[in-house]
């Protein structure tokens, strides 16, 4: 009953957010800089929003009169005008239109974005983090702290221009020699525990050579044609970065072993003591946003007073920087808001309390919480957006394709044993019980909206149908014993071994779940574990099957984040664990094919066209299992914030919440 | 005296060390270690990590060597220099990380102890000296209610109805302005409020034991022969209450004491995380689950340390305030 109750108010709010979206809209958004080069994306868009933006003509700097800034300003002891602090005029970024395309409303200085966190370093980092380039809602790169770029004919150099007269958050110039001293220092030494990316690697894995043209230009050249080196370096570098006006003694201690005095050095900045130079040099090149007196060009940096500053206190502020280089279309310099604020809980679930009392500001909140919310004192508002997980994510299966177990080996690459468990289970009813009727039916396929979407798989192998299943069973090579559960062909027991990691809900799962296998004459077994056991039998391998796998499978993008999705691209992944090339059943191999003439295609629609060929093998194939279909993704956010995106798409490679762009944000009490 | 206090001070050497070794061998057992959670936790936020780089983390922080090994540089460190080894989850000396929180586990911890000592003494007192009148059922009533009740739902329903009077969750016990602004005067008067839950949620839960216990050993004490002697004497109830029987009768809430030390130092677990105090019980818990061992090891170790002290404290208490003790002990 409450549950169609929600539901008619949720139609009601889409209706509503619809209706909104009709009455402003026409045209398509703008952007600045140079046109980014064609990519293999098929347009992702996002989930709760198929409104066309509304048209907003990119704002030239140059036409701007003047720039404000915000009264904080001035309790911060900063005197140099506001124009000063800005980039050159031309290359000053002005921020007009939400990621999603919608308009951005011009806001009001002041106030304190209030968030609660635990000692996450991306919890806090993700929603202020600037790269050198950004994605867009489509995936495609857009220009960021790098204004424009040209690639040569041969892809194999990229020259980065970079704005002029932009400013670190101490105010010192940024140049390139910041961006090539990262790289040949911080990258090359490994300084920063992660060493050369795979963005600034060729095809035979060498490292890319990076060299300053002049002061706001540098170039990354490659031994073989890169042809995705601008996303790559967004997906896996983000940044191009360190202030060497700050880090460049330490970071050469580190790199003469001087580790000691690197320590002392590592102090002297941050006021923080590191245990050693790994936890140091992680610390203020990788993590830097999380260590006092680190400059940035980020929107907020952290607070350089004790108390405030640390991210494992029970309170620490990142505050606005004054040196940030967006301004809005009235010329008002960005962010709007003075603080984000953290106040540390001991477990997350007291986030929502937090929220419904108004002591957080936005949080990402399950579905089965939103009718609390709503009936709250606070006036909180509900965004959706969509996952990139195919299906619903704690009710994925994955099973390991690697078993060492040769004759389940066999069976699980049995494509008709996949079969025979997805249509076994009776969906809709699983999906009612298993979600208490939130959500519906649904298979491992991408979600509407998002890269390689169809009907037609979301709605593979979901027919229930036991008979059928028992039939592929046998046809894989089972045979039915006497006590009506299946065996191998020779006899000897199959047991079907599922675990999961505890306190995630797939016990409950399971129990729903197994009467259907049971039914069907699968034997199953259930356990859940600690997570670093569930881990540690992934990353041996020795894992056979998981409910609600550490990494579910989905992501934006199969060549940008293969991850998941391309076995040996990761070693989290339960479905494919620790396979290589050789132990590859050959549909597999052609997906490891595929993927590997992806990195040597530069054209954007071959490579697109190999993109969609990959995604087809998994349609085809179904590795994963699912049996429900996914919800959207729903942000709650007190009504007083101001420019909170609608209708995007949580996801990694947008950064998550960065996507929603922060520093547009402002408070309306 | 001395020379059983002496005795007793050097098991003590003995007893922790076979009590670290047991610990470090405990927090081992879980399969995976720090550097899985760590890789674990961080992927699932979509950092990526090579096979190399995890070799790399588990051969920095050592936990590529075997158990013992780690156990033998991580005692050897302690005995020699004091160092009590790094938290790998705060990237600090563990030292510095239970110094942090232990101001605060231990106010809050004695105020809990004084409130459980200071409301169930009297009513235990009083329940003995009215035994089954309407006072006894009803403080005894509330005693099993206190004890019956999980802290952390106890915790959840005063937070809930304060919400819905309110309109306010108090979590923890600073609020923003505090931890933003310092303790200022004027948030005294908020700060008393916030104290009030935890105590009172995690106070009530030992009350109950005590009122029970000083209830039974009071009625035990005032039937036997000394009592009814100094009844028969004249000598005031007041006196035989308190003077005679209530000293007997702290025995057995003397002994309890041992254990205390210990609780004073972690504090509570499940309710603070339920009501978000910044006390050691939480990090203990985290420790444990990241496999973060050299923090979880200290402070289990340190907890093992106090019960062994504390046992001893309230020996000593216990031969101070029963000349029995004393008596048997020269005998």
């Amino acid at each position: 009953m409450k549950a169609k109750q929600f539901k008619k108010v949720l139609a009601l709010v889409l209706a509503l957010v619809m209706c909104l979206g009709v009455l402003t809209a026409c045209g398509g958004g703008g952007g600045t800089g140079s046109t980014p080069p064609a990519n293999d994306q098929q347009q992702p868009s996002g989930g709760g929003n198929d409104a066309p933006p509304p048209s907003v003509e990119p704002v030239d700097p140059s036409t701007l009169s003047g720039f404000n800034e915000a009264p904080f300003i001035a309790s911060m002891g900063i005197t140099t005008p506001v124009e000063d602090r800005l980039p050159v005029k031309d290359d000053i970024l002005v921020e007009t239109v939400m990621a999603n395309g919608q308009p951005l409303s011009i806001g009001t200085y002041g106030g304190e974005l209030k968030r609660s966190a635990s000692t996450s370093v991306w919890t806090c980092g993700k929603p202020i983090e600037e790269g050198l380039f950004l994605f867009n809602s489509n995936a495609e790169v857009v220009p960021n702290v790098a204004k424009s770029w040209e690639i040569s004919s041969d892809s194999t150099t990229y020259t980065i221009h970079l704005r002029e007269g932009l400013k670190w958050s101490d105010g010192e110039p940024f140049t390139a020699e910041d961006c090539v001293w990262f790289y040949n220092t911080i990258c090359l030494n490994n300084l920063d525990t992660k060493g050369v990316r795979n963005c600034h690697k060729d095809a035979n894995g060498d490292p890319a050579v990076v060299e300053k043209v002049d002061d706001y230009t540098f170039t990354v050249k490659f031994g073989t044609p890169k042809y995705d080196f601008l996303e790559t370096c967004e997906v896996d570098l983000k940044w191009h970065w360190s202030p060497k006006h700050v880090l460049e003694n330490v970071a050469n201690l580190m790199v003469e072993g001087k580790n000691d005095e690197a320590l002392a050095e590592g102090k002297n900045i941050t006021g923080m003591q590191f245990a050693d130079v790994t936890a140091l040099g992680k610390a203020i090149f990788y993590n830097f946003w999380c260590y006092p007196n680190i400059p940035t060009v980020n929107s907020f940096v952290i607070s350089t007073e004790s108390g405030k500053n640390d991210i494992n206190g029970d309170y620490y502020e990142f505050i606005r920087n004054p040196y940030y280089w967006k301004v809005d279309a009235a010329g008002n310099q960005l962010p709007y808001i003075d603080k984000i604020i953290y106040t540390t809980v001991q477990n997350v679930s007291q986030d929502l309390m937090l929220l419904l009392d108004g002591t957080v500001d936005f949080m990402t909140v399950a579905m089965e919480s939103i009718p609390t919310i709503l009936e709250s004192q606070t006036k909180i508002n509900i965004n959706e957006w969509s996952g990139v997980d195919w299906g619903s994510a704690p009710h994925q299966l994955h099973i390991n394709l690697n078993i060492a177990d040769p004759q389940k080996h066999e069976l699980y690459n049995n494509i008709d044993f996949r079969h025979g468990l997805s249509i076994c289970v009776n969906r809709d009813e699983f999906a009612a019980l298993a979600s208490d009727g939130w959500q519906e039916g649904g298979q491992s396929a991408p979600q509407p909206g998002t890269q390689g979407y169809s009907e037609e798989w979301a709605k593979k192998w979901t027919e229930y149908d036991v008979a059928e299943a028992q039939r592929l069973f046998e046809s894989a090579g089972l045979v039915k014993g006497a006590d009506g559960f299946y065996t191998f062909a020779d006899g000897s027991k199959f047991e079907f071994n599922i675990i999961a990691m505890a306190d995630q809900g797939a016990a409950e799962t399971y129990k729903i779940l197994e009467p259907y296998f049971r039914a069907a004459g699968i034997k199953c077994t259930f356990r859940d574990y600690d997570r670093s056991y569930v881990d540690n039998e992934i990353l041996s391998g020795g894992l056979e099957a998981i409910l609600y796998p550490v990494t579910p499978i989905g992501d934006i993008s199969i060549a940008l984040k293969p991850n998941s999705m391309v076995p040996g691209a990761a070693n989290n992944v339960a479905w494919y664990t620790t396979m290589t090339y050789d132990t590859a059943s050959p549909e597999l191999k052609q997906l490891m094919d595929l993927k590997s003439d992806l990195d040597k295609t530069a054209d954007p629609d071959k490579r697109a066209e190999i993109a969609a060929k990959m995604l087809k093998l998994h349609e085809d194939n179904m590795w994963t299992l699912n049996y429900v279909a996914a919800a959207p993704v729903y942000h709650a956010v007190n009504a007083r914030i101001q420019n909170f995106p609608d209708g995007l798409v949580w996801s990694d490679i947008y950064r998550d919440m960065g996507i929603a762009h922060a520093w547009c944000w402002y408070i309306q009490e | 005296m001395l020379k059983y206090i002496g005795k007793r001070l050097l098991m003590f050497i003995p007893t922790i060390l076979i009590i670290s070794i047991l610990i470090f061998f405990i927090i081992q057992l879980p399969p995976g270690d720090y550097v899985t959670s760590y890789v674990a936790a961080r992927a699932a936020e979509g950092e990526t990590f090579t096979a190399e780089q995890i070799a790399e983390l588990r051969e920095h922080y050592g936990l590529d060597k075997p158990w013992y090994v780690q156990y033998v540089e991580w005692v050897g460190g302690i005995i020699t220099k004091g160092d009590f080894g790094y938290s790998f989850e705060y990237g600090r000396d563990v030292w510095d990380v239970i110094m942090d929180r232990l101001g605060l586990t231990l106010g809050i911890s004695l105020v809990i102890m004084i409130f459980q000592y200071g409301v169930s003494l009297p009513i235990g007192i009083y329940c003995a000296n009215h035994q089954y009148s309407a006072g006894d059922y009803f403080w005894s009533f509330i005693g099993f209610i206190g004890t019956a009740t999980p802290n952390f739902l106890l915790a959840v329903i005063v937070m809930y109805v304060i919400y819905l009077n309110t309109g306010t969750i108090y979590l923890g016990l600073f609020s923003t302005e505090m931890l933003q602004n310092g303790m200022r005067p004027e948030y005294i008067p908020e700060f008393l409020k916030r104290c009030l839950i935890p105590i009172l949620v995690i106070g009530t839960s030992g009350t109950c034991g005590i009122i029970r216990t000083v209830r039974a050993q009071m009625l035990d004490e005032q039937t036997r022969q000394y009592t009814l002697t100094a009844r028969a004497k004249g000598c005031s109830e007041k006196t035989i209450t308190y003077k005679y029987c209530l000293r007997s009768a702290l025995n057995p809430v003397v002994s309890g004491l041992a254990g205390a030390l210990s609780s004073i130092f972690s504090g509570s677990t499940v309710s603070a995380i339920v009501m978000n105090l910044a006390i050691q019980g939480p990090v203990l818990l985290a420790a444990l689950k990241s496999q973060d061992m050299y923090l979880a090891g200290t402070i289990v170790m340190i907890q093992a340390i106090l019960v062994v002290i504390g046992t001893l404290l309230s020996d000593i208490a216990l031969a101070w305030l029963d000349p029995r003790i004393r008596f048997s002990e020269r005998g």
